[in-house]
């Protein structure tokens, strides 16, 4: 039972050939840094606290995982099928299925944490745009006033925030409608919203108003308008009329992501409520990834107490974090990372990012083979199948990678990030075991600062199919990818 | 606690220790092309595989940096004049053809001259039709008029300068000689083509030294014999690794797979000097005759498409009104009765007695995929009864004269790759340089013109997500899928940085480590 559980866990993450396969043409080829993995007892000492380390320790844990009612949503999970891993832990009633809504929740905020601040990042910059180009753009009815509100709600500060509601407090051209315009200037000014002249959005922000507060009951009233798909304000830019076309502008609110993440955050709040063993580790996710006091709203809405124990550890199986206070950093932004203690600094330089890639490369061939020294057969078989080493390294690259986007050396990141993608997810959305959604919203990230947006939209895109919510990312780096191609006819090849 | 910081401390110092380059630096980098690029003229430079090489043999004025702004190449500095129609541009002075000839103002009043030149034939022509006047004012020093003002024109300079002093006029024909003896301003020069290989070595008056000493490319069409080379270290690199190949490469363990972007799509090219063809009611039924993802499931993963656009492109039109057409053998049959054809006793589509026939070509240089999707369309378009010729695949040479000149064909199978402009002006504009379907339509044309002089972002969206509108349902191709993109580079190659669509722009940084 145990083995099949595993097995099962193994085929929907479709990790045929990885590892331990048939020798391949490359198989005889050197590797650079085979000789790392020698000194294993180091290694050990870096990965002890890992869930790596304690899976392929405790396979029977991992076991007993899956095989409690609504195990198969690990697997769902695994697959990065969020909906339905989220329904079947839904439908159980165990420790480990509530540790897995949890999780399912807590993946869902963490990929929308990071959209989020991609939205904010590139609604800003498609404002500067617009606003320096003010003398090519079809300026907008409600132009001035939806800069206005980019500015203040995605974090423009100082001078440029004050030059953008300098614009936005000069009056709404002819054309547009004086109740929208009013409306719009209400939340500006931080009033109460109009709803009723601003249909959807009215509702969104009162999602976030309640999301604020921490109110799931309000919150949940409201979820259907936020999904619903659509821009905020839609703002006519005028017509071709030769060719009978409409320019429109499109504005989505930046608190909007944040809120629907915050909204996950409390579920997963809920679901590791009264979980002995893993609660606090859920909670300390949540508490961090919050920005700010969490509500007492959240912090009082628990569940009944489980019967089942599952070890601290349990919390993080499957996680991008490997360890707990990797985990902890993730989640707060704040800490010590798995990476930060593999080492590599602050220098991004490229030949300090070569020596940073030659390292990784080396350290997975070690992570593997102190994996497997002294698990049991069972435990060593996860090492491959769960491609366990190679999460490690995915681990210290992606950190990396994130690390030198934030710190303005975005080429670098691409770099770093190219080698940590999974090239073969097996799906439309490129989410896999390895590939999460917050890990493919950074990875764009890193492209879009690195001057490559259309490639960054390469990746939002299936993102976007299937989650509306990421249309607003995907409209403003199709807006700045547009911007970079203005005059310019470029060049066309066979492939 | 402290013991296990100090083992971890232990351990990074070794895993530094394995990081170190075996043995210096290797003087060589080879890699593995489906087709070997068949000219060295950049002025007739039309594959993919051509705009690698060139990238590596010549320089233009400005190019693309590793973050994608202009970077000075041959350029110095420039002045635009206040109404931004005039621009002067100040070449580094010193700089030399790989044959010791300065690189002069006229190299580049020349090189403007002969992509414009329609004799030339030059498939980038439009991309400098920005150029009213191009005039070599100094040595050192070019005065370029603008058609219309320019706000932001470096990125317009992509175009690669080529040496007066080799060309007689500025009409330059495919077969004049520089083709195969280029004098080269770029990393490289040529050293030597034998078959199926070309071989550079460093340009000793490069302006942008490279750490690699040569560089060969191997013309492979067979990607089993790509993928071994790349594993036993015969090749450093593999442009494109289908997506069969992945999972071995990955495994190999010895390279790496890196995203490589360029924007790229299928199609099967209908010709409308084929009377049959010519209507759009026949392109729409062959559309529906064939299931796409039945072909497409015979090579791999991809997106169907329904437009001139990879699915994730912004001008990609998403809209409920274009769909992606499903096959539907009876709308086919009542699309093609209602042209006034008709199945006669052999079960052969045919029109006042004589049938369809149709003729299938694709490119060589799609290799194993190409054959595989051909000989697919070809046997879907009989099962339906349209007489479709056995697929003929045509070298780059017999391409360009039968295809892009003769634009003697029926249907054709090939793909198109963009840079980040996804440029479909040529293609699809009456008088595009690569229109060679012969598709003629006022409206799609007007929205071209109006989109290339469209100045606000939202508004080009809106006019090319028309244009795709239009010819999706227009069909001057049936298009075909998007395929996801990557390329392998043996962990050797270090300060690796593959541009988009250009692949080689950063080569110069690159290195090769000991170990092969």
């Amino acid at each position: 039972m145990r083995l099949s559980s595993i097995s099962a866990l193994i085929g929907a993450l479709v990790l045929v050939g990885c590892g331990a396969g048939e020798p391949s043409a490359g198989d005889s080829a050197p590797s650079n840094g085979d000789s790392a993995g020698e000194d294993l007892g180091d290694v050990a000492g870096l990965l002890a606290q890992t869930w790596m380390w304690h899976a392929t320790r405790e396979p029977e844990v991992v076991s007993a995982l899956l095989d409690a009612p609504g195990g198969e949503g690990w697997s769902a999970r695994a697959d990065g099928d969020g909906a339905p891993a989220k329904t079947t832990f839904a439908g159980a009633d165990s420790a480990a299925a509530r540790l897995g809504l949890a999780r399912t929740h807590l993946a869902r905020a963490a990929a929308l944490r990071s959209a989020g601040r991609l939205h904010r990042d590139a609604a800003l910059e498609l404002v500067r745009y617009r606003r320096d180009h003010a003398d090519e753009i079809r300026e907008g009815a409600y132009e001035r006033v939806l800069a206005g509100l980019t500015a203040s709600r995605c974090g423009a500060d100082g001078d440029e925030l004050a030059g953008f509601l300098a614009a936005a407090g000069s009056p709404a051209p002819a054309r547009a409608t004086p109740e929208v315009d009013a409306a719009l200037r209400a939340v500006l000014a931080q009033e109460e919203p109009a709803s009723a002249d601003l249909g959807a959005y009215g509702s969104r922000l009162a999602f976030v108003s309640a999301m604020d507060d921490g109110s799931l009951e309000a919150a949940v009233g409201l979820l259907a308008a936020v999904h619903q798909p659509g821009p905020d304000v839609v703002d006519p830019l005028g017509r071709d009329e030769e060719l009978g076309l409409a320019f429109e502008g499109k504005y989505y609110d930046c608190a909007v992501l944040p809120a629907i993440a915050r909204y996950h955050l409390a579920e997963a709040w809920i679901a590791g409520s009264g979980l002995t063993g893993v609660g606090p580790v859920i909670g300390a996710a949540v508490e961090g990834a919050w920005g700010g006091e969490l509500p007492a709203a959240v912090r009082g809405a628990a569940r009944p107490a489980a019967a089942d124990e599952l070890p601290p550890w349990t919390a993080l199986f499957g996680s991008e974090a490997v360890d707990r206070a990797d985990w902890d950093a993730h989640w707060s932004g704040d800490g010590e990372t798995f990476a930060s203690r593999f080492g590599g600094g602050t220098d991004f330089t490229a030949a300090a990012v070569d020596q940073r890639l030659r390292r990784a490369a080396a350290a997975e061939d070690a992570f593997a083979a102190a994996l497997r020294a002294g698990a049991s057969p069972d435990g060593a078989s996860l090492v491959d199948d769960l491609q366990l080493a190679t999460r490690l390294t995915d681990r210290v690259l992606r950190t990396w990678m994130v690390e030198a986007v934030d710190g303005g050396h975005a080429v670098q990141a691409k770099r770093l990030g190219d080698r940590s993608v999974d090239p073969d997810p097996g799906t439309a959305t490129r989410v896999s075991g390895r590939n999460d959604r917050a890990f493919l919203v950074e990875y764009a990230r890193g492209l879009w600062r690195a001057g490559q947006p259309g490639a960054a939209l390469d990746f939002v895109h299936p993102l976007a199919q299937e989650d509306p919510a990421l249309h607003s990312v995907k409209h403003y780096l199709g807006q700045l990818d547009a911007a970079s191609s203005i005059g310019l006819q470029g060049k066309t090849s066979q492939l | 606690m402290k013991q296990v910081w100090e083992r971890t401390g232990m351990f990074l110092a070794l895993v530094a220790l394995a990081a170190l380059p075996a043995s210096g630096l290797a003087d060589g980098f080879e890699y593995a092309e489906d087709e070997l690029a068949f000219t060295l003229n950049p002025l007739h430079e039309s594959s993919m595989s051509e705009t690698r090489l060139n990238e590596l043999l010549f320089e233009s004025l400005w190019g693309p940096g590793y973050d994608g702004s202009p970077e000075p190449r041959l350029a110095d500095a420039y002045e635009l004049s206040p109404d931004r129609k005039t621009m002067t541009i100040y070449l580094r002075e010193g700089l030399s053809w790989s044959d010791g000839e300065a690189i002069s103002a006229e190299d580049v009043e020349f090189t403007i001259k002969a992509y414009q030149n329609p004799r030339t034939g030059s498939p980038d022509r439009s991309r400098l039709a920005f150029i009213k006047k191009a005039s070599a004012v100094a040595e050192y020093t070019v005065r370029i008029q603008f058609v219309d003002a320019e706000p932001e024109p470096l990125p317009k300079f992509y175009f690669k300068i080529l040496p007066a002093h080799r060309f007689e006029g500025h009409a330059v024909e495919r077969t004049h000689p520089f083709w195969f003896k280029p004098t080269t301003s770029g990393p490289y020069q040529l050293a030597s083509q034998d078959l199926g290989t070309w071989s550079l070595k460093v340009n000793p008056y490069a302006a942008r030294p490279p750490e690699i000493e040569t560089v060969k490319v191997r013309e492979m069409p067979d990607k089993n014999q790509q993928v071994s080379s790349l594993g036993y270290g015969y090749i450093q690199a593999m442009i494109n690794v289908p997506a069969q190949y992945l999972p071995e490469v990955e495994r190999s363990r010895s390279a790496d797979l890196v995203p490589y972007q360029s924007k790229s799509w299928w199609y099967l090219g209908l010709n409308e000097r084929n009377p049959d063809l010519k209507k759009v009611a026949v392109r729409n039924a062959i559309a529906r005759v064939i299931d796409l993802d039945e072909a497409l499931a015979l090579i791999g993963e991809g997106y169907r498409i329904s437009g001139p656009f990879v699915p994730s492109s912004k001008y990609y039109n998403h809209s409920d009104t274009v769909q992606l057409i499903q096959p539907d053998g009876a709308e086919a049959s009542a699309l093609l009765e209602g042209a006034g054809y008709s199945l006669d006793d052999s079960g052969t589509w045919g029109s006042r007695g004589k049938p369809m026939q149709i003729r299938i070509f694709y490119r060589a240089g799609m290799g194993d995929q190409g054959q595989t999707v051909a000989l697919n369309v070809q046997s879907q378009l009989r099962r339906f009864g349209i007489d479709a010729s056995d697929p003929v695949a045509m070298d780059k040479s017999v391409w360009t004269e039968k295809v892009f000149s003769d634009k003697d064909f029926d249907i054709v199978l090939d793909s198109w790759s963009f840079d980040e402009n996804e440029n479909i002006f040529d293609l699809f504009h009456s008088n595009g340089t690569q229109n060679f379907v012969g598709f003629n339509d006022r409206e799609v044309d007007k929205l071209l013109e109006k989109a290339l002089s469209e100045t606000d972002p939202a508004a080009k969206v809106a006019y090319m997500q028309e244009v795709h509108r239009l010819l999706a349902a227009d069909l001057p191709y049936v298009f075909l899928w998007s395929l996801r993109s990557y390329t392998a580079l043996r962990r050797e190659v270090e300060s690796v940085f593959i541009q988009p669509f250009y692949y080689f722009s950063q080569f110069p940084d690159w290195r090769v480590t000991g170990g092969r």
